[in-house]
């Protein structure tokens, strides 16, 4: 269910109180760009996606029936939003597929992670999100910073269950991996 | 192998799950919420909101004109039939106990009492059609 004040307001915009689409708007902007971002990796095309999703969302609040929780109605205009700009994008070869990976024998530890400041981490995790491939960071942040369950996800992507599990099981190992690069360059800068 | 794999899922996940703990949403850019107002605004001053009544024309003439049928036949019967109705009814002193309604209203009672009962059909008429009209109104602005 939506909370209450999400369909207050969902109503005063069908009422045509455009202020009240303005307050949705401050409440997920964040949320919504950075999932976007998460696919669309460029802040510009992230930012247009955005846009156009609360556009579409607007025009389609007549169809929101309140059965799904407004977010997931949401996120799921942005995901679709943002394959699609990816679809339209002229294709070009990616240097994630050439990227050496250096091989450790040793994976990342929960102490490496430790020793690193708060607001280093950050960081880190923001710019290994960054490198992830098409949408598995869209999935992970689902996942792990909204908690949401793989069924939620399979609402807002329209994803099968078990292709959200490999994209999931995929995106922690390549997250992982990208840690691994970004904290070995940093390292190797530091020296 | 299986139980190697579990750990190291095991620790994967619990790792990138404490490092999501510091994990904020990027900020939007300032002009993602002006721009997209923009394109609101301008869509709503193109397209009005307009009133959609849930019930379409076709629907609401057979509506009304059904609606209307139901109130001449009410009418067209004779008064003096709803009167026998009333009467059969057996709403007098035995029913209600007129004498203590005077006593608490005093004139009040014996003024009710005169008043022909038609005129209780009519009052109540009106409300019905009131209630309707309030109940149809409702309905459209859904």
């Amino acid at each position: 269910m939506s909370d209450t004040k999400d369909i207050e307001l969902i109503k005063a915009v069908r009422t045509g109180d455009l202020a009240a689409f303005s307050q949705i708007i401050d409440k997920y902007q964040h949320m919504a760009f950075t999932l976007a971002n998460g696919i669309v990796k460029n802040t510009q095309e992230a930012e247009e996606v955005t846009q156009d999703a609360f556009f579409k969302a607007y025009k389609a609040l007549d169809k929101f029936k309140g059965a799904a929780v407004f977010s997931t109605w949401l996120y799921r205009i942005i995901y679709n939003t943002a394959i699609s700009k990816l679809r339209s994008r002229k294709p070009e070869t990616s240097d994630l597929e050439s990227k050496e990976v250096i091989q450790h024998d040793s994976l990342i530890t929960e102490d490496s992670i430790n020793r690193i400041e708060s607001q280093e981490r950050k960081k880190v995790l923001k710019k290994a999100l960054s490198r992830l491939k098409d949408d598995d960071a869209f999935i992970l942040i689902l996942y792990y910073y909204k908690e949401q369950a793989v069924e939620e996800i399979e609402e807002v992507t329209g994803l099968s269950k078990s292709n959200i599990k490999v994209k999931l099981h995929r995106g922690r190992k390549q997250l992982q991996k990208e840690l691994q690069l970004i904290l070995h360059d940093e390292l190797k800068s530091f020296i | 192998m299986k139980k190697t794999d579990k750990n190291n899922f095991d620790i994967n996940d619990k790792l990138i799950k404490e490092l999501f703990q510091d994990f904020i949403p990027e900020k939007a850019p300032e002009t993602l919420k002006q721009t997209t107002m923009n394109k609101v605004f301008k869509d709503w001053s193109e397209n009005p909101v307009v009133y959609k009544p849930i019930i379409n024309k076709t629907n609401r003439l057979w509506i009304v004109g059904g609606f209307i049928a139901l109130l001449a036949i009410t009418f067209l019967i004779d008064a003096s039939l709803l009167i026998e109705y009333w009467n059969k009814l057996n709403i007098d002193s035995s029913t209600i106990d007129f004498n203590s309604i005077n006593k608490s209203f005093g004139n009040v009672g014996s003024t009710l009492m005169s008043l022909p009962s038609i005129l209780y059909f009519i009052i109540l008429g009106v409300m019905v059609l009131l209630g309707i009209d309030r109940f149809f109104s409702r309905l459209a602005n859904i």
